[in-house]
């Protein structure tokens, strides 16, 4: 169920992600959209330095420069710009607001373009007074909905943090523009006022940055570099107060937006910062997403090569259930535990094909594992209905046992190619990752040889003589696929485990094999010996799967 | 020696930079108390353990593992990849990760990860640089490593470099990772390999974290 959960949530991600930017694209719109608010002060600020004939040239120039930019970067947020780094959003809202500031830049870039040219009359500075504050919001409902595309990574909570430093550049310009319109005497008491409510809003701001902030939904910060930023800026601030103090009542203003400008290149430089750090973040945050879904699928495969070497023990598991009924030993438990394994079985095969949450299987598209579950599913069907009527009591002549008896082998052999197969289809190209693998096969196989050499047991106690070599087969290959688990075999690609766990797991069932061994081999064995083994036999399988669990859960490194 | 003697400038500015006020008595160099860096914008410092009789006591006390396949690595088991001491790797956080021009990789897979890393490291076990056949969780990481795909063509120039650690000089997980990375067309000069790996890093009592999530 989780597994299919994850797969659901990345497959939201993976198209929710056609529509959105990628991280880094995101975090280089959201501060390029920022600092577009900054351009549309900066830009009137130095409009009317112009007018008031301070630096005059120089604030051409830097006028020049600024409008270039907020018309390079609207363009290159709408269409994309290669050396901004921009890439074009499809998102529909946001689209739709940067046209709407579009509609408000043309207008006032034509009246920024008359000041550069000299050409200015009293009404381009009335638009530009008028109209930069709407132009600032407009701009500033596109970086919000910029920053709400972030809405996936809830982790990522300094994204407000990087938008409200990255507004701070734009507050010093928006009171250099104030001070400005001050000393032009242009609605004197309600740029003063605004300037106070700046001011106050710069020092809350930058104390919400550093301590974190309710109301501001900051965060604040505990990285020393942007700490150690952040108090540079600080101490501009406080030391530039008396100066906008002056200014506020017309004087010194050249010094306070100077000032002003300072704190704007040294705010900046902290945005900076900011950015590095949510761009680690991001990276870091979809690398663990690709790991994860990237484990998740080596982890199917261990459960299929897990899930169809249970296959093999089945079979043989089957064919002993059905002798034992035979034998009217624990007829009634054993009946049930037919009808178990061999609905296991059946349900399991059935995963392999179509997908089953509550085994956790996922079909392979391996066409060579999906020839061979043809196969297996060819000689399964006439064997589960022989099974059926052993269950069902209609095997009154032994024939349905008869068939399990002569096909079993072979239904094992097909079950063992498919674990094959199923192992093959692993892409892994080194050598612990296969041996890994090989190791849930080869402790997978010790189960069904479990089944095997007690089936065979139990045959031989039935007369049939022929299954004395078989028997001793599976013993021998059980000892040594045992001996190889514990120590490690180069030769079959088995590394030792260094999983105390799995030592552990494996050196109990050595322990459990030592008593049972003996008994297997000894070619009659008495009724009490043959209880004993049927009743220990279980119980050597049940350790042995957690031996095969471990190793398809475990690590082994 | 060029590298040695700018890897000297850059750690002494760096200790210019931390404060007399935070003497240690068992420092990462002398001068150098601590390193701090940014981990999912939380600061965590790196710096040794200073109990001077502070032993380890985990699995990294352990001398013998089955060679092969946990054979000792060479120096430099990869021409023109540079090995790189627990000095560079501070560094290499303090400087390259800080600025996002490098990446800190943990090779090993994510049980090994998740008990234990070096604060900053990302987890990239080297499996999943697996060349064979087609793989496509190549092309998103290199795209998150920075680089650019042209019409098939990787360009690594705004890649970041890539510093490899794993368990240490008898894991080979990270040569792995090292290995399929230039098989897969990373340059050379742009993967370093930290040979002592978490083994070397814990037995100098250096900051381990457990990474979140």
């Amino acid at each position: 169920m989780k597994l299919f959960i994850k797969l659901l949530m990345l497959v939201l991600l993976l198209s929710s992600s056609l529509f959105a930017l990628s991280n880094k694209d995101l975090v280089i719109s959201i501060n390029l959209a920022g600092k577009q608010r900054m351009l549309s002060q900066k830009m009137t600020k130095e409009s009317f330095l112009i007018r008031s004939d301070i630096d005059k040239e120089e604030n051409i120039k830097k006028l020049t420069k600024s409008s270039q930019l907020f018309d390079k970067t609207l363009k290159g947020l709408m269409q994309g710009e290669a050396s901004l780094q921009l890439v074009a959003i499809k998102d529909e809202a946001i689209q739709a607001q940067l046209q709407e500031i579009q509609k408000l830049w043309i207008p006032f870039n034509k009246e920024i373009q008359a000041v550069i040219t000299g050409k200015a009359t009293k009404s381009s500075y009335s638009l530009l007074e008028a109209n930069n504050i709407p132009l600032l919001k407009a701009m500033n409902k596109a970086v919000r909905l910029y920053t709400s595309q972030n809405k996936g990574h809830k982790s990522l909570t300094i994204v407000n943090d990087i938008n409200l430093a990255g507004k701070q550049r734009m507050l010093t310009q928006k009171m250099g523009k104030d001070l400005l319109f001050i000393s032009n005497k242009l609605k004197t008491k309600y740029y003063q006022e605004d300037f106070k409510k700046l001011q106050k809003l710069f020092t809350k701001t930058l104390q919400g940055l550093f301590e974190g902030s309710e109301i501001l939904k900051l965060t604040g910060t505990q990285l020393p570099k942007i700490t150690k930023q952040l108090k540079i800026v600080e101490q501009l601030w406080k030391e530039h107060q008396p100066t906008l103090n002056l200014a506020l009542k017309n004087q010194e203003i050249k010094k306070a937006i100077t000032g002003l400008d300072d704190i704007l290149v040294e705010m900046n430089k902290g945005v900076i910062l900011y950015t590095k750090s949510l761009n680690r973040q991001k990276q870091r945050l979809q690398l663990s997403s690709i790991i994860s879904n990237f484990m998740n699928k080596s982890g199917i495969l261990k459960k299929r090569v897990n899930l169809s070497g249970k296959q093999r023990m089945l079979t043989q598991r089957m064919t002993k259930l059905a002798l034992l009924m035979r034998l009217d030993i624990d007829k009634k438990a054993n009946r049930e535990k037919l009808i178990q394994f061999s609905d296991l079985y059946n349900q399991t095969l059935l995963a392999f094909k179509g997908g089953d949450k509550a085994l956790g299987c996922i079909p392979s598209n391996n066409i060579r594992v999906k020839k061979q579950i043809a196969v297996v599913e060819k000689e399964w069907e006439p064997f589960y209905k022989h099974v059926k009527n052993i269950i069902d009591g209609k095997d009154k002549e032994g024939k349905s046992l008869e068939y399990m008896i002569t096909k079993n082998e072979h239904l094992l052999k097909i079950s063992n190619e498919l674990v094959k197969k199923f192992e093959s289809s692993n892409r892994a190209s080194n050598y612990l990752d296969k041996a890994r693998l090989h190791i849930v096969n080869i402790a997978g196989r010790q189960r069904m040889l479990t089944q095997k050499m007690t089936k065979e047991k139990l045959l031989i106690s039935e007369g049939k003589s022929e299954y004395g070599e078989k028997i001793e087969k599976t013993i021998k290959l059980f000892d040594d696929s045992l001996i190889a688990l514990i120590n490690g075999d180069a030769t079959q690609n088995i590394v030792k485990p260094t999983n105390k766990e799995i030592k552990k797991q494996l050196n109990i069932v050595a322990e459990m094999w030592k008593k049972l061994k003996p008994l297997y081999q000894k070619p009659k064995v008495s009724k009490k010996e043959l209880t004993l083994i049927i009743e220990q036999n279980p119980i050597l399988l049940k350790e042995m799967n957690k031996a095969v669990k471990m190793s398809e859960t475990s690590v082994e490194y | 020696m060029t590298h040695k003697f700018s890897l000297t400038i850059k750690l002494l500015s760096l200790s210019l930079l931390i404060s007399s006020g935070n003497a240690v008595e068992v420092n990462i160099k002398e001068g150098l108390p601590f390193v701090d860096v940014d981990i999912n914008g939380e600061s965590v410092r790196i710096e040794r353990i200073q109990d001077t009789n502070h032993k380890l006591k985990n699995s990294y006390t352990k001398t013998s593992r089955p060679a092969p396949p946990f054979t000792i690595q060479p120096f430099q088991p990869i021409k023109g990849i540079e090995t790189i001491t627990e000095l560079d790797v501070i560094d290499f956080i303090s400087h390259e990760m800080s600025e996002n021009t490098g990446l800190l990789v943990d090779a090993r897979m994510p049980k090994w990860h998740k008990i234990g890393t070096i604060p900053g490291a990302t987890n990239i076990p080297f499996s999943i640089l697996s060349t064979k056949g087609e793989n496509p969780y190549i092309s998103q990481i290199f795209e998150l490593f920075g680089a650019s795909n042209n019409n098939g063509k990787w360009d690594f120039s705004d890649a970041q470099t890539i510093l490899i650690f794993d368990n240490g000089p008898w894991c080979q997980q990270g040569v792995r990772a090292m290995k399929n990375l230039l098989h897969l067309g990373y340059p050379s000069s742009k993967i370093k390999y930290y040979r002592g790996g978490m083994q070397y890093w814990q037995i100098l009592g250096l900051t381990t974290i457990i990474p979140q999530g």
